[in-house]
């Protein structure tokens, strides 16, 4: 059994580029899961010990408390998503190594192992190469989240943040991602013993090939030099691996761009149609009945609930009577929407819970319940605010229509507490920063697993055309013939299939994005342009492209060290 | 016939429904003989020795060894079958490339007591300078013995050889069976050695030819040609 080990994770161990790939996965997903751990679970504890202790806690720990919640949700949905994708691509690397190492597992049968020690060799292989990655990953997810907890310590001006890990965690991080990874390779091997060990060591089928779906498939499309495809997508498993990994790219990237850009939108929507200096709360309703007179914006404020299907939403509820050049909230158009009775959206309640003009908002305001209709949607709305005429507010708060809790203006004004608009966009951008610090990182991260999915997808691809296009040259062809007909339908494949699945892609990566923003209770505007797209297909061709070139190289080598008969040889 | 070590009744193998390659063979093997299966390429005999050593299942039929139907047994039984009193050698040598030539033969031997000594094995095979050497440090004869080696280690009753000379050229083919005769004798190995070299049968005990799936001739060979005098005419 330990030979039988010894050689099936040597054998592994010489798939080089695919096992380095496979390695940096395993310690990328460790990292990211380590890294933000690192960093919370220790406070996490000792906020929990205060709140226990005094009952409540200050005004940056509260908000610090909740970044800590938002970052565990984060992580644990980032590292579902990528041990997810980890577990497809480990499935489809150990079938297409057991497929192509059938005879030699073959005659390891033939000696009287049985399919099950291979299976369990190939398990304990998994797993000594998953516990290494992931402790690799702890030890940088130590360091690393040094970064995340400097970030924190600046945004919440909170002394004595430290740094730990608890047993669960470090067991989840190392244990039971070793242990699905382990059943992965395990359901992966099942059935292997199905064929006869005689066929398997001949590396031969029951029975003959035939043309399937694809053959029929391409034979439908009209293009010229048909066969090219056919032999390009001949695989079906490599060509399904490469779509899985063109919809992950396409994910990874559109939510990373979308996450960095969800800040700068809600900056700019918050800095928008806004012209005044100072933002003055009153603990009491006051009364002014020259309002009208002044360009400064009277408003009442009250904090209500928002009943959605399932759930609840504290908001703040803005009575307005007019707006001004002060402040102007204005519709996708940009242009100025009116205060009329009804209710005003901002866009998370649009883009997070699907509200929309025309839609009744049951609302619940000093403990009465009102159903009301949505009249406009602005997209420069206040974050976790939505607008209603002041007077029918006031109605609501049983005062009159000249009372108000708060005033924008241009002058400093003595009574009240007084907020600068400076500050309050500096309150957001803080919030930004620091709860979605660990998002960018991790997103980052899942960047650069998409592109290593590409890259895998498509070596895997060419090398399954290893065969064919060695026949080509031995029939003749030269170089630049076999490029054309081999490998560059492989880079046409992949921007083809780039397009199709980009709507899904985009649907996928909003969705993830909204459902995040939900937990998280942060709205992040999911963002997407035609320069992401750009962008995006220029990586992705830049990768094909060198991934090309270094197959081509390869390919060359073989052919000038006339090695080819070593690379078709069946045995 | 006492010493009946295995049995094939009717045995049948078709692929695709329509094709076959075996038609209803019945035979008989006693132990300690060198049994040639003589045919062309695709005459059916690799196939014959892939039903007959478990490895292929037929279509239908029965293998009986030592009395025992090995066609229904189980895959538990059937590993510990092949472990135990099975040895395969194969035309193109399979060796795992990433072990040793010591770890090669060891990894055939996994039974708890063995008396067959390695070293005096490889001694026997000529292969005792080449164990610390990978086989891609072999030549095509030396990792054919060590492919031998093998099989022995574990003294199985049979030993199946499916064209184990096919990739060599005379001068090693000839000591390859030269060999498996001295193995033979050593230990009582009984040897199943299809092959399509007339001269190859001509040193084996029994005679079996074979011809679309069928055999045609089986007879004990009275006139055994010791190896060292094969004439290497193909």
């Amino acid at each position: 059994m330990i030979l039988l080990f010894k050689y099936l994770s040597r054998d592994l161990i010489k798939k080089k580029s695919m096992i380095s790939v496979l390695f940096l996965f395993t310690v990328f997903i460790s990292f990211m899961y380590f890294f933000v751990h690192f960093s919370i679970d220790k406070n996490w504890l000792i906020l929990n010990e205060i709140l226990e202790q005094n009952g409540n806690l200050s005004a940056d720990e509260a908000k610090y408390y909740t970044a800590l919640q938002n970052n565990q949700i984060l992580i644990r949905n980032i590292t579902v998503a990528m041990m997810s994708i980890f577990s497809i691509i480990l499935f489809m690397f150990m079938k297409n190594f057991i497929h192509k190492n059938e005879t030699n597992i073959g005659h390891i049968l033939s000696m009287g192992f049985l399919e099950h020690d291979v299976i369990i060799a190939l398990v304990f292989a998994t797993a000594c190469f998953s516990i290494i990655g992931s402790l690799v990953g702890l030890v940088l997810g130590y360091f690393g989240s040094s970064i995340l907890m400097n970030a924190n310590m600046e945004t919440y001006l909170i002394n004595g943040i430290v740094k730990g890990i608890n047993i669960k965690t470090l067991l989840i991080g190392t244990l039971l991602t070793t242990a699905v990874f382990c059943v992965v390779t395990y359901a992966t091997g099942i059935g292997m013993g199905r064929k006869d060990v005689a066929l398997m060591i001949k590396h031969m089928d029951k029975k003959e090939p035939h043309p399937g779906l694809i053959e029929a498939l391409v034979s439908r499309f009209p293009i010229k030099d048909k066969f090219k495809f056919k032999l390009t997508m001949k695989n079906i498993s490599a060509v399904l691996f490469i779509v899985v990994a063109v919809v992950t790219f396409n994910i990874m990237f559109v939510l990373s761009v979308s996450l960095f850009f969800s800040g700068k939108k809600i900056i700019e929507t918050q800095t928008t149609n806004r012209d005044y200096s100072y933002d003055v709360s009153y603990n009491n309703y006051m009364t002014n009945n020259n309002q009208s007179e002044t360009e400064d914006i009277y408003y009442l404020k009250e904090e209500g609930t928002i009943e959605l299907e399932g759930d609840t939403l504290q908001y703040n509820i803005v009575g307005l009577d007019h707006t001004s050049s002060l402040f102007q909230l204005v519709d996708k158009n940009n242009k100025a929407i009116n205060i009329e009775e009804g209710i005003i959206l901002n866009p998370e309640l649009e883009e997070n819970y699907g509200l929309k003009v025309g839609d009744e908002i049951h609302l619940i305001v000093a403990g009465e319940a009102y159903a009301i209709p949505v009249v406009a949607s602005a997209v420069n709305a206040d974050l976790k605010t939505i607008y209603i005429p002041k007077q029918q507010l006031a109605k609501m708060l049983s005062q009159n229509s000249m009372s108000y809790n708060g005033v924008l203006t241009n002058r400093r004004l003595e009574d009240g507490v007084v907020t600068t608009f400076e500050d309050k966009i500096a309150t957001i951008q803080r919030g930004l920063t620091s709860n979605k610090a660990s998002a960018v990182i991790n997103q980052s991260i899942g960047v650069i697993t998409g592109c290593l999915l590409i890259y895998l997808a498509l070596l895997i691809g060419l090398n399954n055309n290893m065969k064919s296009i060695l026949i080509f040259d031995l029939l003749g062809y030269n170089n630049r013939e076999v490029n054309k007909v081999l490998l560059n339908p492989h880079m046409i494949l992949i921007n083809i299939f780039f397009w199709i699945t980009l709507p899904i892609g985009v649907y996928v990566a909003r969705g993830i994005q909204i459902m995040t923003s939900i937990q998280t209770g942060d709205y992040m505007p999911f963002q997407i342009n035609i320069v992401t797209v750009a962008y995006m297909l220029f990586i992705l061709n830049l990768l094909c492209f060198l991934v090309r070139a270094l197959f081509a190289i390869k390919i060359k080598h073989i052919i000038y060290a006339e090695r080819q008969a070593e690379f078709l040889q069946e045995w | 016939m006492n010493n009946v070590l295995l049995e094939a009744k009717s045995i049948t193998k078709k692929y695709d429904d329509t094709r076959y390659v075996l038609k209803e063979v019945d035979l008989v093997i006693e132990g300690g003989q060198f049994i040639a299966i003589l045919g062309h390429s695709g005459s059916g005999k690799s196939t014959m020795l892939n039903v007959l050593s478990t490895i292929l299942k037929p279509t239908s039929g029965q293998v009986f060894y030592k009395g025992k139907d090995i066609t229904r047994l189980s895959k538990r039984d059937i590993a510990s079958l092949r472990r135990d009193d099975i040895g395969f050698v194969f035309q193109h040598y399979l060796m795992l490339p990433n072990l040793t030539v010591r770890e090669n033969i060891q990894i055939g031997n996994q039974k708890e007591n063995n008396d067959i000594d390695l070293e005096k094995l490889c001694d026997l095979l000529g292969i005792n300078q080449l164990l610390e050497r990978y086989p891609y440090q072999l030549s095509g004869g030396e990792q054919q013995r060590v492919c031998i080696a093998r099989a022995l280690i574990k003294n199985p009753a049979i030993l199946f050889c499916d064209e184990a000379t096919g990739a060599l050229d005379s001068d090693n083919s000839k000591n390859i069976i030269c060999m498996l005769h001295n193995i033979k004798k050593e230990y009582g190995t009984t040897i199943i050695f299809t092959t399509h070299n007339k001269e190859i049968a001509k040193t084996a005990d029994r005679i079996l030819q074979l011809e679309d799936g069928q055999i045609i001739e089986d007879y004990m060979n009275q006139q055994i040609l010791s190896p060292e005098h094969m004439k290497w005419e193909i």
